[in-house]
């Protein structure tokens, strides 16, 4: 039986790679078969699969070339496994086989993130704003919405924390519970469960040993004694203006109640709501966009993200041919206006088109702003340093990727700024300044980029320490008076700035230098302004997008590379004059009084230049990781925007590329990742 | 469920007769081989390959098809015969095969040149012989005889990502 | 004959979820609509034929009451018979949801057969 329906489908497949030999007779009576078959055997997926197959066949004249075709055969080939496999079709099997489903676990662990981020983010407005009842309200449902699913996936601890949480805070919107900051950190600690649990679940998903889930008893025991205090003291708690208490209360007291957390809480904690840590001053998001947000949303669709990224390398593909099509001198030579206005049009929607796929990789940087927002309250906390936190241009969109691997510089910045940058209570009094720090998020579009600037008000950056620290390192020579930029920029040196050492908020102290090279990655820069007494600004200037680069073409040997335009300095041919072998440390050019170290790209990368003679070749000026140098090709080709791609499993981690485009003429040209280069020259 | 239409006559075999099928025939030098057709996506001629620095030998570089860029290998180097220039003939076939994590990658393989389909079935294909002891015969299929030919059957997932086919060289030759 | 489904829920996730549980029902089921809150249901059965509704409460821009409000203000939906399906089965809920107009109720999570029980119920199927 089995045997049968494969032979019938390798048929059909073999028509596929006969290409332009292929008939599309055999084909065709094979699926009819199936479909028959199919039909009797009452495989009705499989019967009407097979009838669309044959269809689309029948429809087009280039079938065989058609990979959707290809994979509709897969798709067929993987049915009639499944069904003659197992002994009965799915009728009947019982529920918790929803649970054995990658597909609807993984839209539970989607879902239940996207919940996640949204009560963290309401959970900051309560702790600002207690009265606030949207963001109550909004709270409320999603931990009843992960409650349910968690109930249908039979995930019992992620179901019975939710189911808990949500009973407090049905309290809380009867006015029977107050919300205090006790009340939001058992919340925010209950959204970090299940934070864990979805790590979890999802590496469970990629085939990792998931284990068990962890304990939950205990945080389940002090979400439901919440309930109890309430009921010992129902005061109308709701009603008090949080204002006047926060500013009754200094920050030691806030740090006496966290500490009590985890014993008795409740007992310790009355109905007095909690100081919060935010500054009064402090501008609470409006809850109001939230919710038109949240309606928005529902009238999105969901897409996967490889079929986007899909549909954004044909767009990329769209646009050069239609470059192609535009510069064709065939074309052209008809000298036809009719044609000419067509091209125009046909450009037009193009660049529409383009635009509008890359849109939606884009997604408001707010999200970003909220985690810092999390980690401030916390660390704020931790460190009795109360600070209020800042936000603009949370809807400012950025590249989706950009988002993500931003994360963890930004947390970094903000937890430098809260460690180093703002001082203890105490000095800030003394110097005149308001108790509690301000620190500003703002994002900004700038000329096809954008920008994100974290400032705080504290103490500035102590020139003199810093430079003293780099003499004694010998980063900076004793002759030498640097400008107060170079200064500042020292501490993104390896090894200057550990200081920041270990929480336990973000994990390992990382050293400012890590922060570079991340924002480098994602072909950004990062500058800093100080003011000692004043506060600092750290300004990090991004582009929106990083599927596509503008570059310069060139030429070595056959090969023809992609340098990033926003890397390079200048491009010059040298002179005899300006090169020099310096003992030890290779070929060096001397540019605008300045030595660097020569590149040649062909010794890189094994490839047999057009020429050996320097004087001969192009010398592009590059600057990468704070460090320059001239990069020794054949020639320039041109300068074009290009798609990025990637190459493929397997070529992900090649020292010195950074991906591929393909070129105008079709072929694929290798994008240079300029410190991979310069990496590999000094350890050559 | 039981075969209950089917009067196949090799019905019988039907648990072990998995590598029964399509089979797409190509050539490098003498040697003869064949790929289940359901891994192959389309062939093409030999293009303009983009080299990549840092890559095993084998690895030719890169290719645009159809705005997907995908490698390409070149399997007489993987296999350890000698490299030959390029022909009228050469060609590429892309193929489908499994990548880490359940995933699917698409890869070119640079051959001599293709023949044919062959429809092989169980009776067709033999055990791969036993070419010693130590050596092991993973990434390939079976044999097949046809025509007083050989025909060697390559278990193309396992070729493609497996790092040291040692085993197979030495079988090969 | 194949029963066209409508789910109304806030939640992608569920929705697939109860899908998918409807799939496994054994019933015939023909299309699947979807809709996140009662307000797209309304528009959805406006220019779309369904058989039946499975309806959530707790949903954004219109709930699950003020849905079945609107529905049982509509003389051309009268045969439809919807479905509540929550987590919240307290007598006073589900009498509420009865008086406004439901035909059904269902216990979030539920297994295929009391789905199917439910269903086969409301669209008065008669076993055979």
């Amino acid at each position: 039986m089995r045997r049968e329906w494969e032979a019938r489908i390798d048929s059909v497949a073999a028509q596929f790679v006969l290409g332009e030999a292929a008939t599309v007779a055999p084909a065709a009576e094979a699926l009819a078969w199936m479909r028959q078959e199919a039909g009797r055997e009452g495989w009705e997926e499989i019967a009407r699969l097979a009838a669309r197959i044959a269809e689309r066949m029948a429809s087009s004249p280039q079938w065989h070339t058609e990979g959707a075709l290809a994979e509709g055969l897969d798709k067929l080939r993987r049915a009639v496994e499944a069904a003659t496999a197992g002994d009965a079709p799915a009728a009947g099997k019982p529920p918790n086989e929803l649970a054995q489903d990658p597909g609807l676990v993984g839209d539970f662990i989607l879902e239940t993130r996207e919940h996640l981020i949204s009560i963290e983010n309401d959970l900051l407005t309560l702790d600002r704003e207690p009265s606030q009842p949207e963001a109550l309200h909004s709270i409320f449902r999603s931990f009843h919405t992960v409650k349910g699913l968690a109930g249908f996936l039979e995930f019992d601890a992620v179901r019975s924390l939710a189911h808990e949480v949500e009973t407090i805070l049905d309290l809380a919107r009867n006015q029977q519970l107050a919300i205090t900051a006790t009340v939001i950190d058992v919340v925010l600690e209950s959204a970090d469960y299940l934070k864990q649990e979805m790590n979890r679940l999802e590496a469970g998903l990629a085939g990792a040993a998931a284990g068990e889930a962890a304990a939950v008893d205990a945080l389940i025991v002090r979400v439901q004694s919440l309930n109890r205090t309430s009921v010992a003291a129902p005061q109308p708690v709701l009603a008090a203006p949080p204002e006047a208490v926060t500013d009754a209360v200094t920050g030691t007291a806030t740090e006496a109640v966290t500490g009590a957390v985890p014993e008795a809480a409740p007992a310790a904690a009355p109905a007095t709501p909690e100081p919060s840590p935010a500054a009064p001053g402090a501008q609470p998001p409006a809850a109001a966009p939230a919710a038109v947000q949240a309606s928005a949303e529902k009238f999105s669709v969901r897409v996967d993200t490889q079929k986007l990224d899909h549909l954004l390398d044909m767009v990329g593909e769209m646009v050069i041919a239609q470059s192609m099509v535009r510069q064709d001198p065939e074309l052209a030579g008809l000298r036809s206006p009719r044609v000419t206005r067509n091209l125009t049009q046909l450009s037009r929607v193009t660049d529409e088109v383009q635009k509008t796929a890359m849109a939606m990789r884009m997604m408001p940087v707010g999200q970003l702003f909220h985690r810092v927002a999390r980690l401030v309250r916390d660390l704020s906390r931790k460190m009795n340093k109360p600070a209020g936190l800042e936000l603009s241009g949370e809807d400012t969109q950025i590249d989706k990727t950009i988002v993500e691997e931003l994360a963890d510089p930004m947390m970094h910045m903000v937890r430098n700024s809260l460690d180093h940058g703002i001082e203890p209570v105490a000095a800030r009094l003394a110097a005149g300044k308001s108790e509690s720090a301000r620190i500003s998020l703002r994002a900004t579009h700038q000329a096809g980029h954008i920008l994100i600037e974290i400032e705080d008000d504290g103490r500035g950056l102590d020139r003199d320490k810093i430079l003293a620290k780099a003499r004694g390192r010998g980063l900076v020579g004793e002759g030498h008076t640097p400008s107060d930029n170079e200064v500042y920029n020292l501490i993104f040196e390896p090894g200057f700035s550990t200081a920041a050492a270990v929480t336990d908020v973000s994990g390992r102290g990382v050293g400012m230098d890590v922060v570079r090279r991340q924002v480098a990655k994602l072909r950004g820069r990062i500058d800093i302004h100080s003011e000692p007494g004043k506060g600092t600004v750290f300004q990090l200037k991004l582009p929106l997008t990083l599927a596509i680069i503008d570059g310069l073409v060139v030429g070595v040997g056959g090969e023809r590379y992609i340098v990033p335009i926003f890397a390079v300095q200048e491009m010059f041919r040298p002179t005899p004059g300006m090169l020099s072998s310096v003992k030890g440390q290779g070929e060096m050019a001397m540019v605008r009084n300045r030595l660097l170290p020569v590149v040649r790209l062909h010794n890189r990368f094994s490839v047999t230049p057009r020429t050996q003679e320097a004087s001969e070749s192009l010398f592009v000026v590059a600057e990468t990781g704070g460090r320059r140098f001239c990069l020794m090709v054949d020639e320039f080709i041109g300068k074009q925007e290009v798609v990025i791609k990637s190459l493929g499993e397997g070529m992900k981690n090649i020292p010195g590329v950074a991906g591929g485009a393909i070129l105008g003429d079709g072929r694929v040209g290798l994008i240079l990742d300029l410190e991979g280069v310069y990496g590999e020259h000094t350890l050559a | 469920m039981t075969a209950t239409v089917s009067d196949n006559k090799a019905t019988a075999g039907q648990a072990t007769d998995h590598r029964s099928g399509k089979y797409l025939a190509f050539h490098l030098g003498n040697e003869e081989f064949g790929i289940q057709v359901m891994k192959v996506r389309e062939i093409m001629g030999v293009q303009d390959i983009t080299a990549v620095p840092h890559t095993p030998h084998h690895t030719k570089g890169v290719i645009n098809l159809r705005g997907k860029v995908i490698p390409v290998i070149d399997l007489r180097v993987k296999f350890g015969l000698e490299e030959v220039p390029y022909t009228q003939r050469t060609c590429i076939i892309v193929v489908q095969v499994k990548g880490d994590h359940a995933s699917t990658l698409q890869m070119g393989i640079v051959v001599d040149g293709v023949s044919e389909v062959l429809n092989l079935t169980a009776a067709d294909v033999e055990d791969t012989p036993d070419f010693g002891t130590g050596v092991e015969t993973r990434g390939l299929l079976g044999m097949a005889k046809l025509k007083g030919k050989v025909k060697i059957l390559l278990d193309i997932d396992h070729v493609l990502t497996a790092h040291d086919l040692t085993s197979l060289q030495e079988a090969l030759r | 004959m194949a029963y066209d489904v409508l789910i109304v829920d806030d939640s992608p996730a569920m929705r697939s979820f109860i899908g998918r549980v409807l799939g496994l029902t054994g019933m015939e089921i023909g299309e699947r609509l979807e809709a996140g809150h009662g307000r797209e249901a309304l528009e959805i059965l406006g220019r779309s034929w369904v058989d039946v509704i499975l309806t959530d409460i707790n949903m954004p821009v219109m709930n699950g009451e003020e849905f079945l409000a609107h529905v049982a203000a509509r003389g051309d939906l009268k045969a439809v018979p919807v479905v509540v399906v929550s987590t919240d089965s307290t007598g006073t809920r589900v009498e509420r949801m009865m008086s406004l107009g439901a035909k059904g109720y269902v216990k979030k999570p539920f297994s295929p057969e009391s789905l199917r029980e439910e269903l086969e119920r409301v669209l008065e199927v008669s076993h055979g």
